[in-house]
């Protein structure tokens, strides 16, 4: 812990009040705009909850019982691992390879040309975006069929309808979709080291190899695990391109845990049950983040 | 969504006259001056419905001037929350354009104003008992449905298919339908359809036609509490094992494409894959202006015993008024005036909507403006409101397709899936009653 | 390449008719003409630009907020210490892993209480600070050299100097990042807008998608000539921080 702070005890020092300045209108935000609503929604799930009520029925821990025995919501959990893992693992992988290749590109023209075309699907709406896959998957009028039968491979596989493929095709649109924004912060990670160690290093006679592992991988540690963090958290909680596309289906198939909460709360109208998912969702990902940044934690600073 | 038929023409012309001029019932107070009434209300309307509504919006606007309406049109798929949050937060407009479904919730918890006694009469009288149901709470009326939200009764069809199958005629009889859609179902080397014969796989026509067919064997899902449902019926397990064996046994359909959010069930019979499809009449404008096409017709469901056409509805498109309004008669004369006769024949002809005015369905220029519709317009009076389930679409959406799928994908028996059906949906509605 | 396809479909789309999207088997790629009348709907059936110019407002103030709130909590968490601070930056975190339906409508009772419905205030205040930006440019900060600051505070500068004059300069492919971010996930906002306001004029841009995809109506042309000028300005925000990027880590490079 550095001293600075401590030793100037209780005076005000410029330091204190700058920091108290900053946080203070921030905090202020965070608590009225969600906190606030995170608090409500953790005392909704202890309700059967419906917002038009004037007395709704306590129930205690209920909806948290009938989560458990509840086989969509277990088979949405399942689904929302497999997701995540595969997912994530994929988006880390392939976004570090991307700006990896991007940063070797020696000029800036063709660099930033790159670095444009791979970004250029995050910048589309999602829900927009998964309509126009919705159209492509289609296994009778869709391109992606169109463009079997000219290769002449008569599959006819229903990407969106069958059960087993259905995962794998909203893992790969998501995916399609979202590693822009990775790409572009392990990017940033990238571009932040100072030349100088590349510099000191070629001037030592160190080959790539070495100067990936020995200095590139563990200056990007500290971007790599806030895209990692990141990218679960978000991943637990995709929900647009299921609910434009399948809806959950077919027969829950793709129904990942953003999508049940969803579906409970608005068209089903258990705002009570809803919340109490988000809560388990909550507890989980705060116990999965924050073990990733103990573990992860750099030990080195500059 | 204009409507190009140009046989309506002179029909819309005729109507919208009347409706500028004013006429129909109104409440006393306004009928003597509509001038004099003042005020100004919001409402919020579906977007879907943007032409029917404007129109109606303009001629109120002639017959009241000095009544304001801020109309706001919102999409669909949000419209429920929206309208769900603003009556939590105390923010509602005036008066909305809702679906039948959603006004249940709002009914039970107090928030809407109930329709006028006198008006209330009249609208009993004039509308289908079945289109009432879903505003209906405690016996009171609380809004006005506009529509008449039917799932049955007719089938798309293709004559040139059914003269290949050797049916002249659309089938008359439940057997001459399933032979029919056998004749024309094709296989795939693997015994997968590649075409369907009668394809009935949507989020409505499932669990619609189940109801259905246990209706017209005289059956009742409804238990003796009249508050829970039963499914494990004599009755009900005869119409599940007949959609069973249609999907498993004869294959003119399959469950795959039911999954398919933006493909429904009649866009793939407009594509040529079914020759058959069980579907709403409102999927007909969209084969005729979406996809050109006027070699299909719509065809009468035939009866499943051969006595009864009965069949289960939902309350469909309407308007209700926000109990805590504060423009009491123009919020009012605005409903009347929106849901007199003539404002429904012109609505139901623009927007292509099932009447729930009993003299419109009757009327000759509705049918000769909309003659496909002539197969429901015959069924009206034999359907019954689906009942107080709480929340349909969970029924629907959820217990009957999810099981549905589970049988038809081979993993649950018919008992299983009529035992889980019931289960399911009882105890969603123990939930939602308690809220 | 694959990377790209879909959106070029995309584009391709926008320019067929209804009927060409919705029949043609199996699907051709380029249109059989280049129609128009997707975006004439589009542009002129509805309010665009009225929309478009209620975007822009509320995706810039709601960006120069983030990108600088961000920015300042994420150089305090990264290089100060005080009481609470590891609690604090967990409750930060938190704020992230809950999916927002179910906070909306608490949110939206809080937003209805401080009389802020149905204006864009009602968007904007409740998106003033990011947990995602704060954490990202705590990251980044971390990274600068403890050096630069003491050396900056030994020569006289005042916090806010340090910070504006030493950190930011550091931290600029972050902050270039977040900006477009941030711009985007504006630009792209259709729920929490739909449900605060009521009047027409008022809305953003983004529910041009859904206007045109109604539940009974099937209307891809209009769609995809609404998703292609709506991906416009976001794709101009891009070009525009991008190349701030360049300058910004050539900046770094040298030091």
């Amino acid at each position: 812990m550095s001293g600075g702070v401590a030793r100037r005890g209780v005076r005000w020092g410029g330091r204190q009040r700058f920091v108290l300045f900053s946080l203070l209108p921030v905090f202020l935000l965070l608590a009225v705009f969600v906190v606030l609503p995170i608090v409500f929604s953790v005392v909704v799930s202890l309700f059967n909850y419906n917002p038009l009520s004037h007395s709704p029925p306590f129930v205690g821990l209920q909806n948290y019982r009938n989560l458990f025995s509840d086989g969509v919501f277990l088979r949405s959990i399942s689904n929302t691992f497999l997701f995540v893992a595969v997912s994530v693992a994929a988006n880390l992988l392939l976004a570090t390879l991307v700006a990896l290749a991007i940063d070797l590109v020696p000029r800036q023209g063709p660099k930033g040309l790159f670095r444009t075309v791979f970004f250029l699907p995050t910048t589309a709406n999602i829900a927009a975006i998964a309509i126009v896959w919705g159209y492509m998957l289609n296994p009778r009028f869709g391109i992606v069929a169109g463009l079997f039968s000219i290769l002449g491979v008569n599959l006819q596989l229903n990407w969106l309808g069958d059960q087993k493929l259905v995962m794998a095709s909203i893992v790969t649109l998501n995916l399609w979709q979202d590693i822009g924004y990775n790409i572009i912060i392990v990017l940033a990670g990238l571009e932040s080291i100072p030349r100088m160690f590349y510099e000191s290093a070629l001037v030592e006679g160190a080959n790539r190899v070495r100067v990936f592992f020995g200095i590139t991988l563990p200056l990007l540690a500290r971007t790599m695990l806030f895209v990692s963090v990141m990218t679960i958290i978000s991943y637990f909680q995709v929900f647009t391109p299921v609910m434009v596309l399948t809806r959950g289906g077919p027969n829950h198939a793709s129904e990942l845990l953003g999508v049940s909460i969803y579906l409970n709360a608005f068209q089903f109208s258990r705002l009570g049950y809803a919340s109490g998912m988000a809560v388990i969702l909550m507890a989980l990902l705060l116990v999965l983040s924050l073990a990733q940044m103990k573990l992860f934690k750099p030990k080195w600073d500059y | 969504m204009k409507v190009v038929l140009p046989r309506i023409g002179l029909f819309l012309l005729c109507i919208s006259l009347t409706v500028l001029s004013g006429c129909g019932k109104q409440s006393p107070a306004s009928a003597a001056n509509p001038s004099a009434l003042k005020g100004s209300i919001s409402y919020w309307y579906n977007q879907d419905w943007e032409d029917a509504n404007k129109l109606l919006l303009e001629a109120f606007g002639k017959a009241y001037p000095n009544v304001t309406v801020n109309a706001t049109g919102f999409t669909y798929d949000t419209f429920i929350e929206k309208i769900r949050a603003a009556y939590s937060a105390g923010e509602e407009s005036d008066a909305q354009q809702v679906f039948g479904d959603w006004a249940s919730d709002l009914m039970k918890h107090k928030r809407l104003q109930k329709v006028p006694d006198d008006y209330a009469a009249q609208v009993k009288k004039r509308l289908f008992d079945t289109t009432l149901g879903g505003y209906t709470f405690d016996g009171v009326l609380y809004g006005i449905p506009k529509e008449y939200n039917i799932e049955c009764g007719g089938v798309l069809y293709y004559p040139a298919d059914l003269q290949k199958a050797g049916y002249a005629e659309f089938p008359r009889t439940f057997a001459e339908l399933v032979d029919a859609a056998k004749k024309l179902t094709r296989l795939d080397s693997k015994g997968n359809s590649v075409h369907w014969g009668f394809d009935f796989m949507s989020i409505d026509s499932v669990p619609y036609l189940f109801l259905s067919l246990i209706l017209q064997q005289n059956g009742s899902y409804w238990a003796a509490d009249k508050v829970h449902v039963t499914f494990t019926t004599a009755e009900a397990t005869k119409a599940m094992q007949v959609m069973a064996d249609l999907v498993l046994k004869d294959k003119v359909t399959d469950v795959r494409h039911l999954s398919d959010p933006n493909n429904d069930s009649s866009n793939y019979f407009y594509k040529g894959d079914s020759s058959m499809c069980f579907r709403g009449p409102w999927v007909i404008p969209v084969g005729q202006k979406d996809f050109n096409l006027s070699n299909f017709s719509y065809g009468p469901m035939p009866s499943f015993t051969g006595t009864s056409k009965a069949f289960a509805a939902e309350s469909g498109w309407g308007e209700v008024v926000s109990a805590r309004t504060r423009s009491l008669e123009p919020v009012w004369a605005f409903i009347r005036f929106i849901s007199s006769p003539q404002s429904h024949a012109l609505w139901n002809s623009v927007t292509n909507t099932i009447p729930s005015e009993k003299s419109v369905a009757e009327s000759k220029e509705f049918l000769q403006g909309n003659p496909m519709l002539k197969v429901s317009l015959d069924v009206l009076p034999l359907g019954r409101p689906i009942g107080p389930l709480q929340s349909i679409d969970q029924f629907k959406g959820q217990i009957v397709i999810n099981n549905f799928t589970a049988l038809c994908t081979g993993g649950q028996d018919v008992p299983a899936t009529l035992r889980k059906i019931e289960e399911e949906t009882n105890k969603m509605i123990d939930e939602m009653r308690a809220q | 390449m694959v990377a790209v396809f879909p959106f070029l479909w995309m584009v391709l789309s926008s320019f067929k008719t209804n009927r060409e999207i919705l029949l043609t088997v199996p699907p051709t790629f380029l249109p059989a003409a280049f129609y128009t009348g997707g975006y004439l709907k589009v542009l002129f059936d509805a309010p665009f630009f009225r929309w478009m110019l209620n975007s822009l407002f509320i995706g810039v103030t709601t960006t120069a907020a983030v990108v600088f709130t961000s920015a300042l909590v994420g150089y305090i968490y990264a290089k100060f210490q005080f009481f609470g601070k590891r609690t604090s930056f967990a409750i930060i975190l938190l704020t992230l892993m809950i999916p927002f339906e179910v906070i909306m409508i608490p949110e939206f009772l809080i937003v209805s209480g401080l009389g802020l419905l149905n204006s864009l205030s009602g968007i904007i205040v409740p998106s003033l600070v990011s947990a995602f930006g704060i954490f990202m440019c705590r990251q980044f900060c971390e990274s600068v050299p403890g050096e630069l600051l003491d050396a900056g505070r030994i020569d006289g500068a005042s916090e806010l100097g340090i910070f504006l004059r030493i950190i930011v300069p550091e931290i600029t492919p972050a902050m270039s990042a977040l900006t477009i971010f941030t711009f985007m996930g504006s630009w792209n906002n259709y729920v929490w807008p739909l449900i605060v306001i009521n009047d027409q004029v008022k809305m953003p841009v983004s529910l041009a998608i859904s206007y045109f995809n109604g539940a009974h109506m099937v209307h891809p042309s209009y769609v995809m000539a609404a998703a292609v000028l709506i991906v416009l300005p976001v794709l101009a925000v891009y070009l525009v921080f991008q190349r701030q990027f360049v300058e910004g880590l050539a900046l770094s490079g040298i030091k």
